[in-house]
């Protein structure tokens, strides 16, 4: 099993760059853990397996979403939707609406931490790849039908993703209670 | 773990057609230009409302009207635009909680990426999961065998695996120790565990743990993460 996204689009950008895929749009990981500090971090990442020294991928017709369901329904209570937008002088900056404990929406520049009161944080850009796995062994593993897993080669090492990381106030995701669910979803503007 | 060569196509057929498809599942990107320029235009019309763009309307000579937010460098506030269409107007491309769960165990990609977490609880996608499931042990339970592991029944991974897999969604409960399948932090060896939990009997005696497999990949980043906001490590 497992086909990571990253992988996926791994083997199709080494086969044919830029072909089809979609990286702005197309998750590699998401991640959503509490801190000592009574806040919830999540993060997704995208546009996997980019180069070292590659920019950051940002677009501006993507939305971007972090679902939180707290009543253990899959329907989600808190939808925090984040998206990347230009000033005139072409700089990106990242917007994150409905970040739990946040004042209101909070933006401002990518590879910025960028507050929005009660300990929330939102920052966007290009970062090394968190993901460590051995996609050839898992690769490998589905071609043959046999274990071919290295502990010793994360295919992700050296690569980058851009990145969305969200700090908000852990009781506020969670409603109140103290369990909740966490999806992301990714959507481009337009018909399909 | 190890390595050996025999030709086991079945998987191969089984899961190569799914990964083509994903493979070419977006709409062509010349993204860069794209964003550049529709930005540009579509936004100027709504967004600029709420957020200044009474000042933005000095163009640079606004020292003298005297509104008194200037930066004091005599340009004009810069604000980033953002579209403000409701979620409706975006299709969805991707969507996931767990890892590799997405592209693993699921077949039909497009009706995954465009359901919810609710169409996974319905059971929406669960004959999929079973069938990748069965393919996937017929093919690997072998090899777990001679490893001295006791591969799970397919009909026991499902049950076993199945209140972590489905819905697509990470957990977290604030009362329990943190750490996955609890919640999901960087540093935490998840692709391990879900091979734990899909694939190993977890009532077979010395293969009770989570982390049974944990080793079977890397175990950690190849640099470490910032212990503080943003987590992530710098770029390479």
């Amino acid at each position: 099993m497992l086909f990571m996204n990253d992988g996926v689009y791994a083997a199709d950008h080494a086969d044919a760059p830029g072909s089809g895929a979609d990286p702005a749009a197309d998750i590699g990981d998401l991640y959503a853990w509490r801190t000592d500090s009574d806040t919830l971090v999540a993060v997704v990442t995208f546009a996997g397996l980019a180069e070292a020294g590659a920019p950051a991928t940002y677009d501006a017709e993507v939305l971007y979403g972090i679902h939180i369901d707290n009543t253990g329904n899959g329907v989600a209570n808190i939808d925090i939707w984040c998206r990347f937008g230009l000033n005139m002088a072409m700089e990106w900056g990242i917007q994150c609406l409905n970040v739990p404990g946040a004042d209101g929406p909070v933006d401002g520049p990518v590879d910025t931490t960028n507050e929005g009161g009660n300990g929330t944080m939102v920052y966007a850009g290009p970062r090394e790849n968190p993901f460590f796995f051995d996609f050839e062994g898992f690769d490998g593993t589905l071609m043959s039908g046999d274990l071919m897993f290295d502990p010793m080669n994360d295919t992700f090492a050296g690569t980058n993703v851009t990145a969305i990381v969200v700090e908000m106030d852990a009781a506020a995701a969670a409603g109140g209670g103290t369990t909740l669910e966490v999806w992301t979803s990714t959507g481009r503007l337009g018909a399909p | 773990m190890t390595m050996k060569y025999t030709n086991k196509i079945a998987l191969l057929g089984l899961f190569a057609a799914p990964l083509m498809l994903n493979a070419c599942n977006g709409d062509d990107p010349v993204e860069g230009d794209l964003a550049a320029t529709e930005t540009g235009d579509g936004d100027g019309e709504g967004e600029g409302e709420g957020e200044g763009e009474g000042e933005g309307e000095g163009e640079g000579e606004g020292d003298g009207d005297g509104d008194g937010d200037g930066d004091g460098d005599g340009e004009p506030p810069d604000p980033f635009v953002y579209l403000d269409n409701p979620p409706e107007d975006y299709v969805r491309v991707d969507r996931g909680g767990m890892p590799g769960i997405n592209s693993a165990v699921i077949t039909s990609k497009d009706a995954y990426n465009a359901a919810s977490p609710a169409d996974d609880a319905n059971g929406d996608f669960l004959a999929e999961i079973t069938t990748n499931l069965q393919a996937l042990h017929a093919a690997l339970d072998e090899d777990l065998i001679f490893y001295n592991l006791t591969p799970c029944v397919v009909a026991d991974c499902l049950a076993q695996a199945g209140p972590l897999l489905v819905p697509d969604t990470l957990k977290i409960d604030y009362a329990e120790p943190a750490g996955f399948p609890n919640g999901r932090a960087l540093a935490d060896p998840a692709m391990d565990i879900i091979l734990t939990v899909i694939l190993l009997d977890l009532d077979a005696p010395g293969q009770e743990e989570l982390t049974t497999l944990v080793g079977t990949n890397p175990t950690m980043n190849d640099v470490a993460f910032l212990d503080t906001f943003p987590y992530l490590a710098e770029p390479n």
